[in-house]
């Protein structure tokens, strides 16, 4: 999977490519508007990570750009500006998902991870991993043909986990994905050791093997 | 007391004073000048009487002039001597048939080489009605005129304070956030042009602090971000390079500091944004959908302190307002009482007409409460709250023109947002 980063910032591009790279992407980073105009003509992605203001040209034309191509990439604005007008013209010309910084990481990969797959399996929403078997659009899940009864959350956050398979996950960044990233929401992520708990113990009792791992307190890791 | 009525009250109290001073004093003194021009012509008249008599030659004639003239009286000296003097005196009037007042002088005239006592009279009726007619007169004349000035005080203040009174509802109505700068109109008096000029100046001046505060808010929370990010992001490769214990418990108190960096930052530019009126689209709310829908997204929480909500809902709720700013709203409420709570507390939503309040059990708060909505003004025990989630609602609900209450009873925290 090949995915386009735009992002001017270098420490924090080298840092998403640092991310990326060790999943099973491969990443390529843009500094500016031009060598990123240059990229998008010459070469096909899976995916683009787009930040709004960028060296030479705003995010925005470049997104017009890739659209007016008709190419095929999905499009995440990851954007310091955070500005709801963004958002919305953003969406609008065509971008698949909106990112504002600062962001978990984690948040990014399971974007990514939910666009490629929107993008790629058409119609097909069926994830195999290990012993467990994934229907995305009902969110259920099933080892050894056996459906394993899951809450809904505790569906999105196996999910988020799978997503980032092999990565630690901090706990802010599993709570901040479970209930929105509003401006001060009752954030004590407490909830999140239970909720972890409990998944375990359902996959346990179906005769998954454990892959989630807990991280000392840090967070938390699906090892496969 | 108005400026105007003061100044007037003044003037009428000043002109009542000269009033009733001035007049029982300008009556004296006319008639004080009436009776010397009297006794003048007293004086004047014995020596007539003495040029006169030098033509009577006998008694008889002496008689008949005395007669002829009712206010000479001619007697022939009995008794000791009499000296010249003028007093006053009342006489029957045959022809008026009254008594009157008559000014008197009593001397002594030689006639024929005898002595007599003479008496003069003139009345003093007329002089008393004049003295009276003129008295009034000047009493009328500086009673209109005392009127007159103060009802020309009276409109002239009308109108040359009128400049300064729309100024005054101008001030009244200015908000540096609302009404930008102040609109005043042209002053023709100098001195309110002076003031007008001031205030000008004034407003331009806390107009500029203010969008300077704004946008130092705006761009500081904006330049915050991508540092913010970049450490968010070092930190979660930090994170994969298999720490040892000790590591981990050092990253995850960076990742506590640093979620919450990331959301007072977020808190901020909301603030900004709000200030900024970048929400002004109003559309229909079903609060009571809105209202479950975030229980439902608090469901995590509630679990994990043991809290019960209940919402109660007395009839439906559909207000106009903008759709992001009132889930902000609702949310930091919501959360705000979740945070307070006493674990497996109840917290209590009552939506009615136009009302929307939520309650929660606690411990009292450790601040005056006319302080709740004042940034970073926070309960001591919650590290993890940003200080500005009631900041932001109170925003909201003025950006609306809602009104918003807290009340503490028996233990109750309770908010009561009227729309």
């Amino acid at each position: 999977m090949k995915i386009l980063l735009i992002e001017d910032e270098k420490e924090l591009a080298e840092s998403i490519v640092h991310y990326l790279n060790g999943s099973d992407y491969r990443c390529e980073v843009a500094f500016d508007f031009n060598s990123a105009s240059e990229k998008i003509a010459l070469y096909q992605y899976d995916c683009v990570l787009l930040d709004i203001s960028l060296p030479g040209g705003n995010g925005l034309a470049l997104l017009r750009e890739l659209k007016g191509k008709n190419k095929k990439e999905g499009v995440i604005i990851i954007s310091a500006k955070n500005s709801l007008d963004d958002k919305i013209e953003g969406l609008e010309i065509g971008a698949d998902d909106y990112l504002p910084k600062p962001f978990h990481l984690a948040e990014l990969g399971a974007r990514i991870k939910a666009l490629i797959r929107r993008n790629n399996f058409d119609g097909s929403n069926i994830l195999p991993i290990g012993d467990l078997i994934l229907d995305i659009e009902n969110k259920s899940v099933k080892v050894f043909d056996q459906k394993v009864e899951l809450t809904k959350s505790e569906f999105e956050l196996l999910m988020f986990l799978i997503s980032n398979k092999n990565k630690v996950i901090s706990k802010d960044a599993i709570g901040e994905h479970l209930s929105g990233d509003d401006a001060d929401r009752f954030s004590d992520f407490d909830f999140i050791c239970s909720r972890i708990k409990n998944l375990k113990k359902k996959l346990a009792e179906s005769g998954s093997s454990d892959y989630i791992k807990t991280v000392y307190g840090l967070g938390y890791k699906f090892e496969i | 007391m108005r400026l105007l009525n003061r100044t007037i009250l003044s003037y009428l109290i000043y002109s009542v004073l000269v009033f009733l001073i001035v007049t029982p004093i300008f009556y004296s003194v006319i008639s004080r000048i009436f009776i010397k021009e009297v006794d003048e012509t007293l004086l004047l008249k014995k020596n007539e009487i003495q040029f006169r008599t030098q033509r009577i030659k006998s008694e008889d004639d002496l008689r008949v002039w005395e007669n002829l003239d009712e206010d000479i009286r001619i007697e022939p000296l009995t008794g000791g001597l009499i000296y010249d003097s003028i007093y006053y005196t009342s006489r029957y009037d045959s022809l008026s048939k009254e008594i009157e007042p008559y000014r008197v002088l009593s001397t002594v005239i030689e006639i024929e080489n005898k002595s007599y006592h003479l008496t003069i009279f003139i009345s003093l009726l007329e002089s008393k009605d004049l003295v009276r007619v003129l008295s009034i007169t000047q009493a009328v004349v500086l009673f209109v005129l005392l009127v007159g000035l103060l009802f020309i005080n009276w409109r002239l203040s009308k109108t040359i304070w009128k400049p300064f009174y729309h100024t005054l509802d101008e001030l009244k109505k200015f908000d540096v956030e609302k009404t930008g700068q102040l609109r005043l109109g042209e002053a023709k008096v100098r001195e309110f042009k002076d003031l007008n000029e001031a205030l000008k100046l004034l407003s331009e001046r806390s107009y500029r602090a203010f969008i300077n505060q704004k946008e130092f808010t705006e761009n500081a929370a904006h330049e915050m971000q991508t540092p913010l990010a970049v450490f968010k992001s070092k930190l979660e490769l930090l994170m994969q390079t298999n720490p040892t214990e000790e590591q981990a418990k050092l990253m995850e108190s960076l990742n506590e500091s640093t979620s919450r960096l990331a959301r007072l930052n977020r808190a901020l530019l909301l603030l900004s944004k709000i200030d900024n009126r970048q929400f002004i689209e109003a559309e229909s709310v079903d609060v009571t959908k809105l209202t479950e829908k975030i229980v439902d997204q608090n469901q995590h929480e509630l679990a994990a302190k043991g809290l019960t909500i209940q919402v109660d809902r007395k009839s439906d709720l559909i207000v106009k307002f903008n759709a992001t700013l009132i889930e902000v709203m609702l949310s930091n409420l919501i959360s705000n009482a979740l945070r307070y709570s006493t674990e497996k507390g109840l917290v209590k939503i009552e939506i009615a007409d136009l009302q929307w309040g939520i309650s929660n059990h606690g411990s009292p708060l450790s601040f005056p409460s006319e302080k709740i909505f004042e940034r970073f003004q926070k309960g001591n025990t919650q590290v993890s709250s940003t200080g500005l989630g009631l900041a932001i609602v109170k925003k909201i609900v003025d950006t609306n023109g809602s009104t918003i209450h807290y009340q503490y009873k028996e233990q109750l925290h309770s908010f009561h947002v009227r729309f």
